[in-house]
């Protein structure tokens, strides 16, 4: 009898040819689908530690796009050098380029703070501020400069709708953000998120420690989120990224081993790599 | 380390199920032409009883199918042997049915046609080698063989359309020449059943579809 993990080796084997082009590719570029973020062999170096390796990536508009991996492959790293947050970390070395919107995020010609206005970010622990649902959500604006209570009120209903808790919450929002679930809160942090109008949300995973029903309710909302904004999404949970995300990154030891869409990452891989991961066998 | 050892056998469990059950049905093929002549009616009776065996056989590897759905969540690979071993348990039970319909004819006749025999013969022996190779063609993770067996399905349906339109197989009694013509079909549909298999295996091996015009 044929043991099944030789059996997908020799099937696998077949296709190394093919993966030597595919890999670091990243998906294919059509007209319909405009890139949001692009990276030019982008590497970034903790000290000597060489954490990201000629990253190529296209990550699309309007799509939610899952990076999946060990721990320590450099996902988490790699999203936090997509708003450059990675500089707040003194040793880091970058080279190449990341494109947002055709433009070198490295430039001089563009504020870290334009680009985190563009490109929004939610974390895994939910973090709200001390303070009000609503001073939570008029943050962002205020920092722009936004005093005028009635354009801060449409801002704060519409973010908290668009993250789906406006419902949970309208009644009070003066209370303090702290007294919600972290389900609620993450929600929070999502609407918090979309007060200052980003294109991109960066999630580094973001349902990671909500219980399974908050989980639920923050998937839809990428579902409803990628109509209007693009989603890049760090998770561990590999039926996560397979019911929610449109193209998935699979990163290991630094580097991209394989690029494409979605459902052909989780149903027919082509990576012996990818295979095994993302059914368990290893990670 | 190994990750994720239970599933990984479970999975190799539900495999060697379906090879056995695979094995079960070549095994009862065997012959089951040569006894619509013979005139012991005994073994006919056997090969029908035997069926119920293989029933029971086919709903193991659907409910084992079930629970390592709806324990493991399969991804890959994984679930393109899980979903085909329901499909190919599917179509092993029912070439078993028609083996047993086979067994259920000469319990009614007797069919002493030695040209119509000869051909009957040659269906058997034709369906029982595409069920071998495809056996080879997982065994040896050759989805190539899987689509010659897909074509070889054809002959066996020459062979039927030559036995049910030729009036040299016609008896006096057309009872017999009924009966005659049903096994037959027994037999061409086994051929399709294999011919099934050979396509859920070569998807396991791909990930795709057997593309041929037919």
């Amino acid at each position: 009898m044929v043991n099944i993990m030789e059996a997908n080796t020799i099937t696998k084997n077949a296709g190394t040819a093919v993966l030597e082009d595919r890999a670091h590719t990243g998906t294919q570029e059509s007209a319909e689908r405009k890139p949001v973020f692009k990276t030019n062999n982008f590497n970034l170096w903790y000290g000597d530690n060489h954490a990201l390796q000629d990253i190529n990536l296209r990550f699309n508009q309007n799509e939610v796009s899952a990076i999946i991996g060990p721990s320590g492959c450099g996902k988490s790293t790699f999203v936090k050098a997509l708003n450059r947050m990675v500089e707040l970390v003194p040793i880091v070395r970058t080279e190449g380029e990341i494109l947002y919107r055709d433009q070198d995020i490295f430039n001089r010609k563009m504020t870290v703070e334009e680009l985190r206005t563009k490109v929004g970010m939610v974390f895994q622990k939910p973090n709200p501020f001390p303070k009000s649902i609503y001073d939570n959500v008029a943050y962002g604006p205020r920092v722009h400069g936004i005093r005028k209570k009635k354009i801060l009120d449409e801002v704060v209903e519409k973010s908290l709708r668009d993250a789906a808790i406006w419902d949970e919450v309208k009644d009070r929002l003066n209370e303090n953000a702290y007294g919600l679930s972290g389900g609620q809160q993450q929600r929070i942090c999502i609407a918090r998120a979309l007060a200052t109008e980003p294109d991109v949300i960066l999630m580094d995973e973001p349902t990671s420690a909500l219980d399974p029903i908050s989980t639920t309710k923050v998937e839809d909302l990428m579902h409803e989120l990628k109509k209007n904004y693009s989603i890049i999404v760090v998770t561990h949970n590999m039926q996560q990224a397979a019911r929610v995300s449109d193209t998935t990154a699979f990163f290991y030891q630094g580097y991209v081993v394989e690029h494409d869409d979605t459902k052909v990452i989780f149903e027919n891989p082509r990576d012996q790599r990818t295979e095994d991961y993302v059914s368990g066998r290893f990670g | 380390m190994s990750y994720r050892e239970k599933y990984t056998n479970d999975l190799q469990s539900l495999v060697n199920e379906v090879i056995d059950l695979g094995h079960i049905c070549y095994e009862r093929l065997q012959g089951a032409t040569g006894l619509l002549s013979r005139e012991d009616i005994t073994p006919a009776r056997e090969l029908v009883a035997g069926d119920k065996e293989v029933n029971r056989l086919e709903y193991n590897i659907n409910s084992h199918a079930v629970t390592l759905i709806t324990t493991q969540a399969p991804v890959a690979t994984d679930t393109r042997i899980i979903i085909s071993s329901i499909k190919i348990a599917y179509d092993l039970e029912r070439i078993s049915d028609n083996i047993s319909n086979l067994g259920e004819v000469r319990k009614r006749v007797k069919i002493t046609n030695e040209k119509l025999l000869l051909r009957l013969s040659t269906m058997e022996q034709l369906a029982s080698l595409m069920l071998k190779d495809v056996y080879t063609a997982y065994q040896e993770q050759d989805a190539s063989l899987c689509e010659e067996v897909y074509e070889r399905d054809k002959d066996i349906d020459s062979l039927f359309v030559h036995v049910t339109t030729s009036d040299i197989f016609e008896e006096t009694d057309l009872f017999i020449t009924g009966q005659s013509q049903l096994c037959a079909k027994y037999l061409e549909r086994i051929g399709d059943h294999v011919k099934n298999i050979a396509e859920h295996v070569y998807f396991v091996l791909t990930g795709e579809k057997i593309e041929k015009l037919d």
